[in-house]
């Protein structure tokens, strides 16, 4: 109706004279330009690592942080989907360890030892535990956090309580599972050793291919930020919300059973009691790549990148000379910062229309 | 061709008998203003055609099919299209996605292509005979635009029979015009339309016939050139107006409670100087975005002025911050009753008693509930909520009565200058004379007010003086002999 007219007077009135902060922040910029703030962070982060120890800038590197990023981002990618539906979700870690832990136990009973049979048992009970999360929220609108708290304390209880469960080291464990662990697509030789790229990035692209379609390309990926942006419209507009909270929750549930078995393969040992605890650091990265926590905004790009930037910071802070006990104080600077940011570029685009809510 | 009949439909809720044993035909090409007051029925009515509320007795008949009651999925595959006050739109979406949004979730195959979905939105626009940029996400378009993106969606679906809830009320002026000229677009093309709005006027523009709603009654149908705007008020509330001026007199000598001299911002405001007397009312018109608004946000301490001065009783104001402007004595009330910080949920009492939680502490420094229900009666009784008890959620008021309560909440503040930015847009008429008489009987009081409306009628009944605004300059002053609709319009004509 009016957008040419009056958008067009604003933008560039505004460009023109306002000063240097918002222009880089403030200006019309949408999702994209907050993420290439975000590459920005981090190639600047990688060049002084780099100027610390020159070695870091090789194929060895990359290959290193592939592998150690490779079942958070799977996780991560699970995490993002509920986030753009507008809610969240802190049972994945639980869920991923118990599904982990499962899998391995009937791979043993059954002798099935096979790594896709690990992962179908694994990926099923995750996504069954995750439509359970779904079907909680949909049938009686319970707020999602404490839903899936709730799941997380219920699966860790199961885990302890009715499976008994004891850690199962890496001598008692499938071999398959050892296998994956350590196997590689391929590798050429460095120095004295070889450098070889995990069979991680193999689930790690799947689950990005699989993630971006969902979200992209399918009208519940469509309805999910439709959910996230504007619930009450969503289900003016027909959308089913029981339906789509089952898909979305499970298919969390199911990247989860995966990178339970990505992580047990990875540090050889299957042990109830890890990982729950880390699920904020999770949520960070995810937040860091630009999702809301309110939902209806996120990419996969963004957790890719959110990811980057967390696994960076894990893998590094040692060869900059830091303990690894810096890790948390700068993902929580990242978060910051990127929070920041955010805000400061819906006051701008508010303000521009004369709307002072978050002044 | 008659494309919609409802016969004796009738909906009862505790207490209250929202429809009563209504008929109503709507034919295809024609469009229908449904007009009543607040809580008359109309959203009831609208309720149970859009699905979702079942009428206790009565017949819904579309094209000769007959229903007892419609589902939401239903009324939608007959061609049952709803806009809704608040859009209903997906701010975080591409204007492509959200105009296409229906068609994309009904397709089974489950799988999205985005070039359709461009096609998809393109050729609803052009219906329209509007253009928007497809890819822009849609909360980054001013209000104008969203609204052009919710028609255009309700036109993806083989639309009938579109019902428009108050589309007007958000608008800016200048939007309204192309708002009706779609309006007249969709109708010269056989769609049927039922509009709601409580700006008369403009309700003459577009209507084809009038149906009045009161109280859950049909008061009966009638065509535009039977009525005139105070008829219609009259057959919506059963109460006879004056449209007269009724200027509140004061004193003229007294020293100005505010001036504004020079006043600046840069792409808003320039050069903007004025004085308010105390029991003075001075009104701003203009278009929307003339710096009416702007200069109501600067004395509010939002929208900090980048030179002038202003003096508040003879001392400098440079309010920083909305908590300033308060200390200071000033008070906005604006149209946006939901961004003012009204707690829905919460009894029209606390609310009232929210912005002086000072005076309701009790001993300990505890808020005191007594306090609170006392002082929530007593401004309950002298705005005239209609209310069973002040411990009613303000979310089960009309909107007449919830802006009662806005004023009602600054009010207790007790402000030496109260701002109005459209006090009584989206409010009934009934509530909005109401509005009227508790604005002049506080001035009465010795407050200053600054009234903006986009309600001509609105300013010429109450303002002493009225200022034209235009391209953020005072471009003209009306008052006495010279302030009339006519003038006014006339001014606002030649800035559009």
């Amino acid at each position: 109706m009016m957008p040419q007219g009056n958008g067009k007077t604003a933008e560039t009135g505004e460009t023109n004279k306002t000063g240097l902060l918002p222009r880089l922040l403030g200006q019309g910029i949408g999702h994209q330009s907050g993420l290439s703030l975000l590459a920005f962070l981090i190639i600047v982060y990688v060049i002084m690592v780099a100027l610390r120890s020159p070695d870091f800038l090789s194929l060895a590197s990359l290959f290193d942080l592939i592998r150690s990023g490779a079942a958070w981002t799977v996780v991560a990618l699970g995490v993002l989907v509920v986030m753009v539906s507008g809610g969240i979700d802190v049972s994945f870690l639980a869920n991923a360890i118990l599904s982990a832990y499962v899998a391995t136990m009937i791979t043993k009973w059954t002798g099935l030892d096979s790594l896709v049979f690990a992962l179908v048992v694994a990926m099923a009970l995750g996504a069954f535990v995750g439509a359970i999360n779904g079907l909680i929220i949909s049938l009686f609108s319970l707020p999602t956090l404490i839903t899936t708290l709730a799941m997380q304390g219920v699966i860790q209880g199961v885990l302890m309580v009715f499976l008994d469960a004891r850690p199962i080291t890496a001598g008692n464990m499938p071999v398959s599972l050892r296998y994956f662990g350590t196997d590689v697509l391929f590798e050429f030789p460095d120095g004295p050793g070889y450098v070889g790229l995990s069979v991680f990035v193999v689930p790690l692209v799947l689950a990005v291919v699989a993630t971006w379609y969902l979200l992209n390309r399918t009208a519940i990926g469509r309805a999910t930020y439709a959910i996230g942006s504007n619930r009450l419209a969503a289900l003016r507009c027909g959308v089913n919300l029981l339906k789509v909270n089952l898909v979305i929750y499970a298919y969390a549930g199911a990247l989860a059973g995966l990178m339970g078995v990505m992580m047990v393969s990875d540090i050889r040992l299957v042990d109830p009691v890890t990982l729950v605890g880390n699920e904020l650091i999770v949520l960070a990265a995810v937040v860091i790549g630009g999702a809301k926590l309110s939902g209806g905004a996120g990419s996969v790009s963004g957790v890719l990148l959110g990811m980057t930037l967390v696994t960076l910071l894990n893998n590094t802070l040692v060869t900059i000379g830091l303990s690894a006990s810096w890790n948390r104080f700068f993902i929580g600077c990242a978060l910051v910062l990127i929070a920041s940011i955010s805000h400061y570029r819906t006051k701008m685009r508010n303000l521009r229309q004369l709307n002072f809510e978050n002044v | 061709m008659e494309l919609l009949r409802l016969e004796g439909l009738s909906k009862r809720y505790i207490g209250t008998q929202a429809l009563d044993a209504v008929d109503m035909t709507i034919e295809a090409g024609q469009v229908l203003c449904l007009a009543g007051a607040n809580g008359s029925g109309k959203s009831t009515l609208m309720k149970c055609i859009a699905g979702g509320e079942t009428p206790d007795s009565g017949r819904i008949i579309w094209q000769g099919r007959a229903f007892d009651r419609l589902t939401p999925a239903q009324s939608m595959a007959l061609g049952i299209e709803i806009i809704y006050q608040d859009l209903s739109i997906f701010t975080d979406l591409t204007v492509a996605e959200n105009i296409a949004f229906h068609v994309v979730q009904s397709q089974h195959r489950g799988w999205i292509n985005w070039s359709e979905v461009d096609r998809i939105a393109a050729k609803a626009l052009n219906e329209l005979g509007a253009d928007l940029p497809l890819r822009a996400r849609l909360g980054d378009l001013p209000i104008g635009a969203r609204q052009t993106a919710a028609i255009a969606r309700a036109l993806t679906q083989d639309c009938r029979l579109l019902v428009m809830d108050e589309p007007t009320t958000a608008l800016p002026s200048r939007d309204v015009a192309q708002l009706l000229s779609m309006v007249h677009r969709l109708k010269s093309r056989g769609m049927a339309i039922i509009f709601i709005s409580h700006k008369l006027d403009e309700l003459f523009e577009i209507a084809d016939r009038f149906y009045v709603l009161r109280d859950g009654r049909k008061i009966g149908e009638y065509a535009p050139a039977e009525l005139t705007t105070t008829r219609l008020s009259y057959l919506m509330t059963g109460i006879e107006f004056k449209g007269d001026k009724a200027p509140q007199e004061f004193d003229r000598a007294a020293a100005p409670l505010l001036v504004v001299e020079n006043l600046c911002r840069r792409d808003q405001y320039h050069d903007v100087s004025f004085s308010l007397r105390p029991g003075e009312i001075v009104g701003f018109a203009g278009l929307t975005g003339s710096g009416r608004t702007e200069i109501a946000l600067t004395l509010f301490g939002l929208n900090p002025a980048d030179a002038g001065k202003m003096t508040l009783a003879g001392l400098q104001l440079r309010p920083r911050s909305p908590r300033e402007a308060i200390g200071n004595g000033i008070a906005l009330v604006s149209e946006d009753r939901h961004g003012q910080g009204l707690f829905a949920r919460k009894a029209i009492m606390t609310n009232i008693a929210s912005s002086i939680f000072e005076r309701s502490k009790g001993r300990l420094g505890l808020l005191s509930q007594a306090k609170e229900r006392d002082i929530g009666d007593t401004w309950i009784r002298k705005v005239r909520v209609k209310t069973p008890s002040g411990e009613e959620p303000v979310q089960s008021l009309s909107g007449g009565n919830q802006q009662k309560v806005v004023l009602a909440k600054w009010l207790a503040a007790d402000p030496k200058i109260l701002i109005l930015d459209n006090p009584t847009a989206g409010i009934d008429v009934g509530s909005k004379m109401e509005i009227h008489d508790i604005v002049r009987q506080l001035a009465r009081q010795g407050r200053g007010v600054i009234m903006i409306s986009d309600d001509l009628e609105e300013l010429v009944m109450s303002c002493n003086r009225v200022f034209m605004m235009q391209a953020g300059r005072l471009a003209a002053e009306f008052s006495g002999e010279t302030l009339t609709v006519e003038a006014l319009s006339g001014e606002l004509r030649q800035a559009s």
